[in-house]
């Protein structure tokens, strides 16, 4: 009952926005019911694939975005802190689960300038996996600055200084968003390369900057806070 | 029947101090919690940390731990200040976390191996991997810790808290949860551990039997201060006597005070 209202509720919401659109006459008629049917198709498809989720008995929320990807039935021939890398991926797989990526994507999708026949598919798509990727990178961070805290904490009564721990934490962030960025950087160049080279790298660059330095600085805030890799605390 | 308890070592070496906390302060920003807390643990002695909740024994943890800075006061873990050499303390400390502080989002092998190289090992340690055996634990490496029960964490949390052979073993309310087989293999190997002179244990517990029937002393924290201890020979007489006499006798502190 609870899903069926929720995605009642949210379908509603959807096409009265249309129906808006449609009353101030930047979508015709047909447009308008074109997308009530795709809407409504959507919803009912989505609600019964999701279905099996909601009894999945897990007691986190998004918790089983947060796959396993590659287990490994054997110990590391040397311990080594890079798994810590994974806490902050696991973290932002949550953070950019669907249920949370739908509303941005809807209306990045609404935001195209479809005209009265629609847009065509291909900048729909195109637009879609951009919206998508960007929310992943942007949850990478956001996951980075959140998970720095526990880790920190869970880590103070361990020998571990502070640089390795902001290095372990933050690699595969870092290489992660290097590499969505690259592959916008390069889907937007094949499209027009001068603009993505004199637009698109800076951007991604000066993001890439700032995310790092984000997530080094949430780091060593967290080490100072919980006293990890830190002498001279207290009297 | 359990293992009875057994007498420690008795060698000076094996007797050398691993922690030592004098008149500890400490209190977040609501106020002091530990008001003056003076306490020791030996190299082969199991410290029962006994209280009601909220008496601060979570908190005095944490400060042994290095996770909380006292106000006042000095905490010297195998002739290490906390403070002043907070790496060579930490080295000597092996420290059982709460199981929600524990990564929900990280594998249990993955927590292994990520707190053995904080620890800076060059290996997981057989004694840990061997529990982990004993725990029947080794269907869980390879799950999420969000996915495991309390039990199961607490297993985690004391695996991780042995890691590296530490001298003194710190555990807040490690039983809290454990199924009675796992309580038990835990209890003994503890126990054979500080029996042998190997470490200290300082254990945090509402578990009476434990300290009856393991602890070689205990110690009662009350209003941020140690109100009362009892040592060896006052814990022998207590499992001597029948019926409940240290419920009764923590009633009483805990009156008095």
């Amino acid at each position: 009952m609870q899903v069926v209202s929720g995605t009642a509720g949210r379908l509603t919401a959807i096409l009265a926005f249309a129906a808006l659109v449609w009353l101030a006459g930047a979508l015709d008629r047909s447009a308008f019911f074109r997308f009530a049917f795709a809407a409504a198709a959507g919803a009912i498809v989505g609600s019964l694939a999701g279905w099996p989720l909601r009894h999945a008995g897990i007691a986190a929320p998004g918790f089983h975005y947060a796959i396993v990807r590659r287990t490994r039935a054997r110990w590391a021939s040397a311990p080594s802190l890079a798994p810590l890398g994974s806490w902050p991926a696991a973290q932002a797989r949550i953070f950019s689960r669907p249920k949370r990526t739908a509303p941005v994507l809807l209306l990045a999708m609404m935001a195209i300038p479809a005209g009265p026949r629609g847009g065509p598919g291909q900048v729909a798509l195109a637009v879609a996996g951009v919206c998508l990727t960007l929310f992943s990178v942007i949850s990478l961070s956001a996951a980075a600055v959140r998970v720095a805290s526990e880790a920190a904490r869970w880590l103070a009564p361990t020998t571990v200084g502070k640089w390795r721990f902001t290095g372990a934490l933050i690699w595969r962030v870092a290489v992660t968003q290097a590499v969505a960025l690259a592959v916008l950087t390069f889907l937007a160049g094949a499209i027009d390369l001068p603009q993505a080279l004199a637009v698109g790298v800076p951007l991604a660059a000066l993001y890439l900057a700032a995310s790092l330095a984000m997530a080094i600085v949430a780091a060593f805030l967290a080490c100072r806070r919980a006293g990890l890799g830190v002498s001279g605390r207290g009297v | 029947m359990d293992e009875p308890l057994r007498e420690g070592p008795t060698s000076m070496d094996a007797k050398s101090r691993v922690l030592v906390v004098r008149g500890l302060h400490a209190g977040y920003d609501k106020g002091l919690v530990l008001s003056g807390v003076d306490l020791a643990v030996d190299r082969g002695e199991w410290l029962a940390l006994l209280g009601p909740n909220a008496s601060g024994k979570t908190t005095l943890l944490h400060c042994i731990a290095g996770m909380l800075a006292p106000c006042a006061g000095t905490i010297v873990i195998c002739g290490h200040s906390l403070r002043e050499d907070a790496m060579a303390a930490k080295g000597a400390l092996g420290f059982g976390c709460a199981p929600e502080s524990l990564p929900d989002l990280l594998t249990g092998r993955q927590c292994l191996e990520i707190y053995a190289a904080a620890k800076g090992l060059a290996a997981i340690n057989d004694e840990v991997l061997a529990l982990a055996e004993e725990f029947a634990f080794a269907p869980m490496l390879d799950r999420f810790v969000g996915s495991y029960s309390l039990g199961t964490k607490q297993k985690l949390a004391v695996l991780l808290a042995l890691l590296g052979e530490p001298a003194l073993v710190v555990l807040d309310e490690a039983f809290n949860g454990l199924d009675p087989g796992s309580a038990l293999v835990l209890k003994r190997h503890l126990r054979s551990q500080v029996s042998a002179g190997r470490r200290g244990v300082l254990l945090a517990t509402h578990s009476l039997d434990i300290v009856e029937r393991y602890s070689d002393r205990a110690a009662l924290l009350l209003n941020g201060r140690i109100a009362r201890e009892w040592n060896r020979a006052e814990l022998a007489a207590l499992r001597a006597a029948p019926g409940e006499e240290l419920e009764m006798a923590l009633a009483a502190a805990s009156a008095g005070s």
